[in-house]
């Protein structure tokens, strides 16, 4: 920028210059003509007192008609040097005297005139009358050159114009001067401003000089600057900001035109703000929409947004998945104007599903796969347990059938210890037997799915004592001690749990002793716990965990007989019903077992 | 007591399940004739009068049929489904007697048409007790249709 003849500063300077000067001629001008007026009535003052005065001595002479004193009067006169002519005329109006002697008559007046005073030519000319007891007896003529007068003024002028020069002068000064005191502080300002639009920084502020209107104007825009800032400040945090996100956040117009374009933008799609800007964007981005673009724009237009997933292409070309989040932003009278858009890029985490369903799918396969496989086991081992069932048992009844029969058609022949050794085979085979089912038992109790339902506990304890003479008096007694609630259940799985329990209750017995079994049930955290507390030999407590494993018998088969699996099976079973079992004894204490069990809530049946 | 000139036959492949149920049914004191076929295609033959079989003075039809499930060739079930499709067999009595206590085994004889299933007791004298209350209940109160 060139440096400033700045205009106002011109202006200024020329508004008061020109002020000061016209001032200033004004002053000159009435000082002049003041003082040439003032210069005239004193030359008509002074001149007409100096006429009385030679008027008076003239008076003498012409009463006495001397006229070489008249002339030696008016020779006075000499001591004025302006007085250029003098004559006084008698009575009749013939000239007297004159002065100086030497003038000739043709510059005199021939006739006297009326007193009075008249500037002429360059010459202020008087007449007065020469008076004498009051009376007139003469006229004097008094002629004054101007030159003096003219001289004079001439100085005044002179003087004046050097003055008023001086003045002037003075004034550019203090113009100059002056006008720096008003513009500096607007230039100040302009030149504030001129920053802040030619760098954008609001931090500049305009140096305040003056406490008037001037100083309040640099106030008010430093306040305003001030303000533009913090809103600058603002919109660059708020535009920091949205820059920080990592979604590209883009503003279009209604004609697709982008107006807005963050760095996450920048990012995801590889166009710098200054190429993307203008641009139509789905052009830009060849956008691939998920349904045509009328349908999107109907419900960006009743809803005010919209989402979706769509594939658009990178700088370097590469599609990406993004998913999309559509504002429409309306202006105030409610027409649609831009719409905001976030975008998100999903491409990784399509992939990552693509992945996953292929994985997935795989899975399934292998899953499949192994299921069947699992099935394939499953039945193979249904069809070992099935002959177990059927080939295994069917030499235990021929051992025991056979020595039953080799017993009683042989027995007459035999000893007693051929006798013995028969019933150890019919026993061992019998124990062979019992294993075999109980095993049996608690596979089909470990597997395959199983419906619960309803069960009445007490219709079944007593179907079970029922069924089973060893349960019954004389050989036991069996107390069911309250109401047992009906819980959820299997029944073939409850019967083995119960009759196993039941079945160890009149087993582990002391000799001699009648067993007693009691049972009752009651409502435990929402479920049913049935108790069988027994007056049999009990358990330690350090065996409590170990009787519920399978072969987990903790007594000597010898003395009590089991196969060591009834209450794993009991145990197995009870997990099958989601149930729990449990077990509180010491030595010779009796044993109390529980069943812990599933409450029929809502009983349809 | 007129049944005792009613035939028994006993479809088992076991001899030693052959031989104790001959005995069981002895200690019964169960004098009807006893017939004994080994597997399923006999039994077949037997009730179909196939061959030998024809000669039903030696081979009479029987009123009862014991049947085993696990037989070779043809099985248990498949013997029963044939017999319940044979219009001259239909009121004759099948009593499945198996090893297997499995549900699906009962379940589907039932649904066949068996008239009683019972499991193979494990000893001698529960032997001996089934074929007394087979003798009491089928021999003597059960109504055998006439012919």
């Amino acid at each position: 920028m060139p440096e400033p003849q700045h205009s106002i500063q011109k202006r200024v300077r020329a508004v008061i210059f020109s002020a000061s000067a016209i001032v200033l001629l004004v002053t000159a001008v009435a000082f002049v003509t003041f003082e040439a007026v003032n210069f005239r009535a004193q030359l008509v003052r002074s001149l007409s007192t100096l006429a009385t005065v030679v008027a008076d001595n003239s008076a003498a002479p012409l009463a006495f008609d001397n006229p070489e004193v008249a002339e030696e009067i008016l020779a006075a006169l000499r001591g004025e040097p302006d007085i250029v002519a003098a004559a006084v005329y008698d009575r009749e109006g013939n000239l007297f005297a004159k002065y100086p002697r030497t003038l000739g008559y043709d510059r005199l007046p021939q006739r006297p005139e009326p007193e009075g005073d008249e500037f002429r030519a360059g010459e202020l000319v008087i007449f007065k009358s020469v008076l004498q007891e009051q009376k007139p007896i003469g006229t004097l003529y008094l002629q004054l050159s101007l030159g003096g007068l003219y001289q004079q003024l001439w100085l005044s002028a002179i003087i004046v114009i050097a003055v008023l020069l001086g003045s002037l002068a003075l004034a550019f000064v203090l113009s100059s001067f002056l006008q720096k005191r008003i513009t500096e502080p607007v230039l100040a300002l302009t030149q504030a401003a001129e920053m802040v639009s030619r760098e954008g920084d609001y931090s500049v502020r305009a140096f305040k000089s003056t406490e008037d209107e001037l100083g309040s104007l640099t106030d008010a825009f430093n306040r305003m600057l001030s303000e533009t800032q913090e809103n600058q400040q603002r919109l660059a945090e708020q535009a920091r900001l949205l820059d920080l996100s990592t979604d590209a956040i883009i503003v279009r117009d209604m004609d697709d035109k982008i107006i807005y374009w963050n760095r996450g933008a920048e990012e995801i799609y590889g166009w710098t703000r200054s190429e993307a800007m203008g641009k139509a964007k789905h052009e830009l981005l060849q956008t691939e929409f998920p349904e045509s673009q009328e349908q999107i724009l109907v419900k960006l237009l009743r809803e005010n947004r919209w989402a979706g997933d769509l594939v658009q292409t990178r700088r370097d070309g590469t599609r990406i998945h993004v998913s999309t989040r559509w504002v429409l932003d309306r202006d105030a009278e409610g027409v649609p104007a831009r719409v905001l858009i976030t975008d998100n890029d999903i491409t990784l985490r399509k992939q990552a599903e693509e992945l996953m369903k292929s994985e997935a799918k795989r899975l399934d396969a292998l899953v499949e796969q192994r299921t069947a496989r699992l099935q394939d086991t499953i039945g193979e081992l249904e069809a070992f347990s099935y002959s177990v069932s059927h080939d295994m048992r069917a030499p235990l009844r021929a051992m025991q059938g056979y020595a039953k029969a080799l017993l009683s058609d042989y027995g007459a022949r035999l000893d007693g210890e051929a006798k013995h050794y028969l019933d150890r085979i019919f026993r061992a085979a019998n124990r062979l037997d019992l294993l075999v089912q109980d095993v049996l038992a608690y596979s089909r109790v470990a597997k395959g799915e199983i419906d619960l339902r309803p069960i009445d506990l007490e219709r079944l304890i007593e179907d079970i004592i029922s069924a089973h003479p060893e349960f019954q008096a004389p050989k036991a007694r069996i107390l069911v001690e309250t109401r047992l609630h009906r819980v959820l259940g299997h029944e073939a799985y409850l019967t083995q749990c119960i009759t196993n329990l039941l079945g160890n209750a009149v087993k582990f017995i002391a000799p001699g002793l009648e067993p007693e079994v009691r049972i009752r049930s009651e409502r435990v955290n929402g479920q049913i716990r049935v108790t069988f507390a027994d007056n049999g030999i009990g358990i330690d407590p350090s065996h409590h965990e170990r009787i519920f494993q399978i072969f987990g018998q903790v007594y000597p088969e010898k003395k009590y007989g089991g196969t060591g699996i009834g209450l794993a099976i009991v145990r197995k079973a009870v997990q099958r019903m989601n149930g729990e079992v449990g077990v509180q004894s010491g030595m010779d204490k009796g044993s109390r077992f529980w069943l812990i069990l599933n409450e029929v809530k809502h009983d349809n049946d | 007591m007129t049944t005792t000139n009613r035939a028994l036959l006993l479809v088992e492949d076991n001899e030693d399940d052959v031989f104790l149920m001959k005995r069981a049914l002895k200690s019964a004191r169960i004098v009807n004739p006893l017939l004994v076929v080994e597997d399923g295609q006999e039994a077949l033959d037997y009730l179909g009068g196939a061959g030998k079989f024809a000669d039903r003075d030696q081979y009479p039809l029987p009123a009862v049929v014991f049947l085993d499930l696990k037989l070779p060739f043809i099985s248990g079930h498949e013997v029963l489904a044939w017999i319940r499709r044979q219009k001259q067999l239909e009121s004759t009595v099948v009593i499945v007697l198996t090893s297997s206590n499995e549900a699906s085994d009962l379940s589907r004889c039932y649904a066949l048409g068996a008239n009683s299933y019972l499991v193979k007791p494990p000893t001698p004298e529960q032997l001996d007790d089934l074929a007394k209350a087979f003798k009491w209940y089928w021999l003597e109160y059960h109504q055998f249709e006439i012919n």
